[in-house]
């Protein structure tokens, strides 16, 4: 396996609630090489969303170290790291969180917004091109379908050019016929782009198309396993 | 046209309608009182006031009656039936109390004196209701007109607020279409007002009082309808800035919180209200401060040079020395006493001043003061006699005792005419209180007398009264008592000899620089220097003592505003936590999320302080050039004094925006705290 793009090395997190801590995660080992497909997958209460958001550096581990390139980011100072997240991770989420009050481009254009300056229009317009979307531009997120605003959503997630798309349960709010565009859609991107994809899921049908399957159970990693032939053009027959 | 016009257009005619009238109601009825008195013998603008009441009154009628009938059709429980049905209904009642209280009062008018036009309707309107017509049996009526203006008001008042209320239910592209007709015709009012109306009114003038009026009003509407619209291509445009201001802006735009809801409009309304006061009340004090320093500096000199206790002696080169001053515009001697004046009638004490006719005025004002009477009467009180009647402004019995006094003066032997009688000039309170015109006889008692066997005997000398002023000051115009200076030498025994020189200076700001240097140049010890604002110190510091309290109580009142921004801004965050997060996630540092929520309040303190500023504009300035007559027997001033001062309003201005930024800064830091895992949790 080549240089691991994320090393998440031991990583616990501990939640204080009523006094009484709640260990979420209980030692957590993981690699993740550059343009990797990862899903994981476990029970509700496992921790995969917390060791996404733990990942994505939203949050902080209670122990252990979270690495990128060799780089520990749980060490970084809150103006540093959320420089970082703007530059190297990209997020898309169940509920795809646009900004309601922006329309579909300048929600695309956003990261690049608090970059500062508006260099990044032209490849806004090419992305949502790209996720077909190009007749949508000025449209507003209330105005957009289900899926629409999960396409939005990736496109703005894919602005920075991010080495890490995080993406939580990216299909879990949409029917089975437009989970699948999506899904085809962050495989696509994948092979042309070699963007590196975490995502999180409850759906066997995605998790089976993917290479590499970790399965989350107690806050612990149950398996790791790596197909040679991944199934994901099942999910273009579909 | 074959098929009705549907209901919203109705509805949107009666709402405009009904603030219209209901405006003209107010401002008429505001202006009316006066304005009744001086027209009161024309007919013929009272006929053509009653045809436009009457139109106005059977529109309103018909409108109402137009909408009800529409209004009863729509399927009931459908939305704005009822607010309608209630506008439509209150609309109709208010015609018809109106008309039919007019009528009775016509009638009464008929019965009562034979005629119903003209006159006749203005004293009924407002004399009605103070007579009693108890030969005829009328008593009911000013009950009933009473009973009516009440109800009018009431109803008025429900019509103004349904009409907003309906005006939301017409559809938002014919509410879109009415507003640019109305900003068209405002733009072309306003064009014409600008050319043909003046800003400020011709004194005694009431047809360029109202046109004035007019102007300003129609300016002010223009304005607030040009800032209104300007709003969406501002934001617009701060958008464009960057980041942060965009989010800004995008949040104060959203529907739900921003500009436009509740709470956002009434912080803005908070903070204007409460600026646009604080703009006022200072501006009337400012008003207060500069009518005072102007007649302290018209009464007294800027630069008093003396000696205490003593008088000056030879002082004819420190006069030509203090000319010779630069910055010095005049400067004139001076001899003081305190005196008792007495007349026939009464007595009262005086600051008596003996003066130079010829250098006097370089200094004060007096000559200009004078309402009766002549200063060179004090050099020749011979003239006293002869002019009398012919230069005072004294009505047909001031006239006749003149007479008597001329009279009375041909008879005396010409020596005690003109030198046994010098001129004194009182102020207008003295004079009414010792119940004096000009020529009138006084007597002068001087504390500076002959030690007679008994003790000190008081010196006094009769005086004519060459003249009377109003400096606009109660205590000058009662304590002030001028005669020629050689006549007070002698009279005081101060040959040759003054109290002090007055000085008059170019620019009275450096007044006190130029004391300081005055004293270095005359350079002697015993002589007292003082400026205008040295010796009036106490007065000048209760103002500005008095203007800081207003300052600090009514900064309170901004400080409450800042609390409802506070509050705004509080809900604002609690409303976009989310999108804060989001934001978050996407890379914004916690100091950028500070940023926006503290651009947010900004904005909102910068429209709600503009709003308040502009409005104290318009309302000093509206009473600065129209003079809001007050009480000057209450007042010793006729018209409440204004000052517009460009400081204040930068200070208020400032002050607003100090104020929002101080409470936009816990709930911004609150929106930076938000952990974007917190903000994004849905499981």
């Amino acid at each position: 396996m080549s240089d691991p793009l994320v090393t998440v090395q031991n990583v616990t997190k501990t939640f204080e609630h009523e006094g009484r801590s709640l260990e979420v995660l209980k030692g957590i080992d993981l690699e993740i090489g550059s343009g990797e497909m990862v899903t994981i997958v476990g029970p509700s209460g496992a921790g995969k969303s917390t060791l996404l958001h733990l990942i994505g550096t939203l949050d902080l581990p209670t122990e252990g170290r979270i690495l990128y390139g060799g780089r520990d980011v749980t060490r970084l100072g809150s103006s540093d790291l959320a420089e970082f997240r703007n530059r190297s991770i990209g997020f898309v989420f169940q509920f795809h969180h646009l900004l309601p009050e922006f329309t579909a481009l300048e929600n695309v254009m956003m990261p690049g917004l608090i970059q500062g300056g508006r260099r990044l229009e032209g490849r806004a317009r090419e992305l949502l091109r790209e996720v077909g979307l190009s007749e949508r531009l000025t449209h507003r997120p209330g105005e957009l379908s289900g899926g629409e605003q999960q396409r939005v959503a990736l496109a703005r997630a894919l602005l920075m050019e991010p080495k890490l798309v995080l993406a939580d349960e990216p299909t879990g709010n949409l029917d089975s016929q437009t989970s699948n565009s999506v899904q085809s859609l962050i495989f696509d991107l994948n092979r042309r782009h070699g963007i590196t994809f975490l995502i999180v899921t409850h759906s066997r049908d995605f998790a089976a198309m993917m290479p590499r399957q970790v399965s989350m159970k107690d806050g612990r990693i149950d398996s790791d396993e790596r197909r040679a032939q991944p199934l994901e053009n099942q999910g273009k027959a579909t | 046209m074959s098929q009705p016009r549907p209901l919203g257009f109705w509805t949107a005619v009666l709402c405009v309608f009904g603030v219209l009238h209901v405006a003209a109601v107010l401002v008429f009825g505001a202006t009316s009182t006066q304005w009744f008195q001086a027209t009161i013998g024309d007919d013929l603008l009272w006929i053509r006031l009653a045809i436009a009441w009457t139109t106005a009154q059977l529109t309103l009628a018909l409108l109402s009656a137009a909408v009800l009938q529409r209004a009863v059709h729509l399927p009931r429980g459908s939305r704005g039936r009822a607010r309608i049905i209630g506008l439509a209904t209150t609309a109709g009642l208010h015609a018809v109390i109106t008309t039919a209280s007019a009528g009775v009062l016509l009638w009464a008018a008929r019965v009562s004196v034979g005629h119903v036009l003209g006159g006749t309707i203005a004293s009924l309107l407002f004399g009605l209701t103070h007579l009693a017509y108890s030969d005829l049996d009328l008593a009911w009526v000013p009950t009933l007109y009473h009973t009516a203006t009440t109800l009018q008001a009431v109803t008025a008042a429900l019509i103004l607020v349904l009409s907003l209320s309906c005006w939301f239910l017409v559809p938002a592209a014919r509410r879109e279409r009415f507003w640019w007709g109305f900003d068209a015709a405002l733009v072309v009012a306003f064009l014409a007002v600008s050319f043909l109306f003046p800003l400020s009114p011709t004194d005694g003038n009431d047809a360029s009082l109202i046109r004035a009026v007019v102007r300003v009003s129609v300016t002010t509407v223009f304005g607030t309808r040009l800032a209104l619209r300007m709003v969406g291509p501002l934001l617009s445009a701060f958008e464009r800035i960057g980041f942060r201001s965009m989010v800004a802006a995008r949040h104060l735009r959203a529907k739900k919180t921003g500009f436009l809801a509740a709470s956002g409009t009434l912080s803005i309304l908070a903070v204007a209200v409460s600026s646009c006061m604080l703009i006022s009340v200072l501006s009337v004090m400012g008003g207060f401060r500069a009518d005072l320093k102007k007649k302290i500096l018209g009464n007294h000199a800027h630069i008093v040079v003396d000696q205490a206790f003593e008088e000056l002696d030879d002082w004819q080169p420190l006069l030509e020395q203090t000319r010779d001053t630069k910055g010095v515009v005049g400067a004139t001697p001076f001899l003081q006493v305190e005196v008792m004046v007495s007349s026939l009638s009464n007595r009262a004490g005086a600051i008596l001043r003996g003066i130079d006719p010829a250098t006097v005025s370089e200094v004060t004002d007096l000559a200009h003061n004078l309402t009766h009477g002549k200063l060179e009467y004090l050099q020749h009180p011979e003239r006293i006699l002869d002019s009398s009647i012919s230069t005072s402004a004294a009505g047909p019995i001031d006239a006749m005792i003149h007479d008597a006094e001329r009279a009375a003066a041909e008879g005396l032997p010409a020596e005690a005419k003109e030198d046994a009688m010098p001129g004194l000039i009182v102020g207008q309170e003295l004079a009414r209180a010792l119940r004096l015109v000009v020529g009138d006889r006084v007597t002068v008692v001087s504390p500076r007398g002959d030690l007679g066997p008994t003790g000190p005997i008081p010196k006094t000398r009769p005086f004519r009264i060459a003249g009377i002023f109003y400096s606009g000051m109660y205590e000058y115009d009662m304590k002030h008592a001028y005669i020629d200076l050689g006549v007070a030498q002698r009279f005081l025994r101060s040959e040759g000899r003054i109290s002090g020189i007055e000085i008059k200076v170019e620019d009275v700001e450096r007044a006190p620089a130029l004391a300081a240097e005055l004293a270095a140049t005359i350079g002697q010890d015993q002589l007292r220097v003082r400026d205008w604002k040295m010796m009036n110190q106490q007065l000048f510091g209760a103002l500005a003592l008095e203007k800081l309290a207003m300052f600090i109580t009514l900064g309170i009142a901004i400080l409450i505003a800042g609390f409802s921004v506070f509050g705004t801004l509080t809900l604002l965050v609690q409303e976009k936590r989310r999108e804060v997060g989001i934001l978050k996630a996407m890379g914004t540092s916690a100091r950028g999320v500070i940023r926006i929520f503290v651009i947010e309040g900004l904005l909102i303190g910068a429209a709600g302080g503009l709003m308040g500023l502009g409005l104290g504009f318009v309302l000093t300035f509206a009473a600065e050039h129209f003079g809001i007559r007050m009480n000057p027997e209450v007042y010793y001033i006729d018209k409440l004094p204004v000052h517009l001062d460009p400081t204040e309003f930068a200070l208020v201005g400032a002050a607003t925006v100090v104020v929002c930024l101080a409470a936009t800064l816990f709930p911004a830091y609150q929106a930076s705290r938000v952990r974007p895992v917190d903000a994004l949790r849905y499981d």
